[in-house]
């Protein structure tokens, strides 16, 4: 395992660890309002200060780190439920069905991702699930495309035809044999995707379309920030520094997991 | 090439209407009476109500309504705005300037900066250059637009004062002044991308038979790298360019609200937030057809650059 993987891992397995136990580390409410000691700076009471409201950053910074990794968390979860399933018929079966639902993936990416994301959070108000709904609408195709071309990898190979002439149907050779040999594929993709749709849930919860205030996660936090840059412009490290230190570890760890998957798919 | 170019052009026409009908069907998804959503759920009068029904043909059949809908925004009728009270299209054009200078400022950026510093990095390979710049380019790549522009406001703007954070300034040199911080806050990662794609290019370039034979010929260092290997390293810098023009439209919603300006980018968030459909309909049109003629402009590049595309252009995709 090399030591980048070893850093993304260990990140991961920390940031989960925080947000599991978030009412036992953060030292206070994260919605408890002390207006007299707004934009306080760090002190050995409040390491990281405290916002315009008064509220412990470090406190909402650690309560945060729960819906901005559950988020991502859901959009794998729809990805892969869906979109494995869709790429492994387009892939297995070919033909008609391949080209419908290859050309439907193909509308989903000509729309620049925000632009399809803002057009779902105006049809079904903001909101968590909104957000999540609407980055994992990106993600169920990206998932299903690359499932697709390993399933026809797959599909061309001798075990296939076996399980064919023993008389196996589609679906049960589909589910029980492509599938799984399509494992570390999925694997590798699902920890890449987990980075970007954290960044792109971040992004639209800091446009206002995610959760609403005062429950706190990574976006709204740094947008927050950014309104009361004047006053506090040190307050957007600690949502920015959490919100890129994911994405960098989600990222190693991800290209670990490919490279893990391409070696093996050679052997 | 002409017939190569018309294909892509009518698959591109194709999708363009399809992601219109995925446009048009979202609001007959959301929950609740269309014509009502139109209003943003405004209090009304049922004559009011009626008037956008007739509008749209709403008690028409779906294929009816749609092609009342298309046929309008073809003939340049984009609805009206629910929050400015004014027609889609009064309220967006005086705003495409700005996203416009916008991209085009962070998409100069990204090709000046990032190809030269990518063929630094490639012809010093291992030098102190492509070290830092290796290095930085991966951290930068994962740092996305929005957090740039927040944290180049807090320290250029706020901490140093050296750039204004808000608005557009007056026009001329002063938007170029106001447009530098949130061009940069843009084209950053981008510009990573670029040039950790053109370094990977050039090297295997680089590396090639005809360019040593070039060398050995006695050509000078500078006309082997730029004229010999960097034409033909030129390709996968060219996709990687149009991909990620893209991100810059996109990114340049997330930049125009951290910084203020009142682009396209940030009419679409206030009327996301405002629940004003027909603007949000026209802006995901918008940004969807500026997208795809990106992409069709990288398929003419290619021809050009690629002869070999020319002459066989029928079997490309």
């Amino acid at each position: 395992m090399p030591k980048t993987a070893i850093f993304g891992v260990a990140v991961i397995v920390g940031f989960v660890i925080v947000a599991a136990l978030a009412p036992l580390i953060a030292p206070y409410d994260p919605s408890a309002i002390d207006l007299s000691s707004a934009f306080a700076g760090p002190s050995a009471a409040h390491p990281l200060g405290q916002d315009g409201a008064g509220r412990d950053i470090l406190s909402r910074l650690v309560f945060g780190a729960r819906l901005s990794l559950l988020g991502p968390l859901l959009v794998v979860l729809l990805a892969t439920l869906v979109g494995v399933p869709l790429g492994i018929a387009a892939g297995y079966a070919g033909g008609w069905l391949d080209g419908l639902l290859s050309r439907s993936f193909d509308v989903v990416f000509a729309f620049p991702a925000l632009l399809l994301a803002a057009v779902i959070v105006a049809t079904f108000g903001p909101g968590f699930g909104t957000i999540v709904i609407a980055v994992a609408v990106i993600y169920v195709p990206l998932m299903a495309r690359v499932v697709r071309a390993g399933a026809i990898v797959e599909s061309h190979k001798p075990y296939v035809d076996a399980l064919k002439v023993q008389g196996f149907g589609a679906l049960r050779i589909c589910a029980a044999h492509i599938g799984p040999n399509l494992t570390t594929l999925i694997v590798g993709q699902t920890a890449l995707y987990f980075g970007y749709a954290l960044l792109d849930l971040a992004g639209l919860s800091f446009l206002g379309f995610g959760v609403q205030p005062p429950t706190p996660d990574w976006g709204s936090m740094l947008w927050y920030a950014n309104q009361q840059v004047y006053v506090a412009p040190s307050a957007v490290v600690p949502p920015a520094a959490a919100i890129v230190l994911s994405v960098v570890a989600f990222n190693l760890a991800g290209d670990w997991l490919s490279d893990l998957a391409s070696r093996s798919g050679r052997r | 090439m002409i017939r190569y170019l018309l294909r892509r052009a009518a698959s591109m026409l194709l999708v363009l209407i399809a992601s219109s009908v995925v446009v048009f069907g979202f609001l007959h998804l959301a929950p609740g009476d269309p014509a009502k959503i139109l209003l943003a759920g405004r209090p009304t009068t049922p004559q009011a109500l009626e008037a956008i029904r007739q509008k749209y043909a709403l008690d028409q059949p779906l294929p009816v309504q749609y092609v009342t809908w298309a046929s309008r925004i073809i003939q340049g009728d984009l609805g009206e705005s629910i929050k400015e009270r004014d027609t889609v299209i009064h309220v967006l054009t005086p705003r495409l300037g700005t996203t416009l200078a916008l991209t085009a400022y962070a998409a100069l950026l990204m090709l000046v900066v990032g190809i030269p510093l990518g063929i630094a990095s490639a012809v010093y390979r291992s030098g102190p250059v492509d070290v830092l710049a290796s290095t930085g380019a991966l951290v930068v790549a994962s740092i996305p637009a929005y957090v740039s522009a927040v944290v180049l406001i807090a320290v250029f703007a706020v901490a140093l004062g050296w750039f204004p954070a808000l608005g557009v300034g007056s026009g001329g040199i002063d938007m170029v002044y106001h447009l530098t911080l949130p061009a940069i806050a843009l084209a950053l990662s981008a510009l990573a991308i670029v040039s950790r794609v053109t370094r990977l290019s050039m090297i295997e370039a680089l590396q090639t038979e005809y360019v040593e034979t070039a060398r050995i010929r006695g050509f000078s260092g500078r006309r082997v790298v730029l004229k010999h290997a960097f034409r033909s390293a030129l390709i996968p810098v060219v996709t990687i360019s149009g991909v990620v023009v893209g991100y810059l439209l996109s990114g340049a919603i997330l930049v125009e609200y951290a910084f203020g300006l009142n682009g396209v980018g940030a009419l679409l968030v206030g009327s996301v937030q405002g629940l004003d459909y027909a603007v949000v309909q026209a802006i995901a049109l918008l940004f969807t057809a500026e997208f795809l003629i990106i992409n069709l402009g990288v398929d003419v590049l290619y021809a050009v650059i690629d002869p070999r595309l020319r002459l066989a252009g029928r079997s490309v995709r």
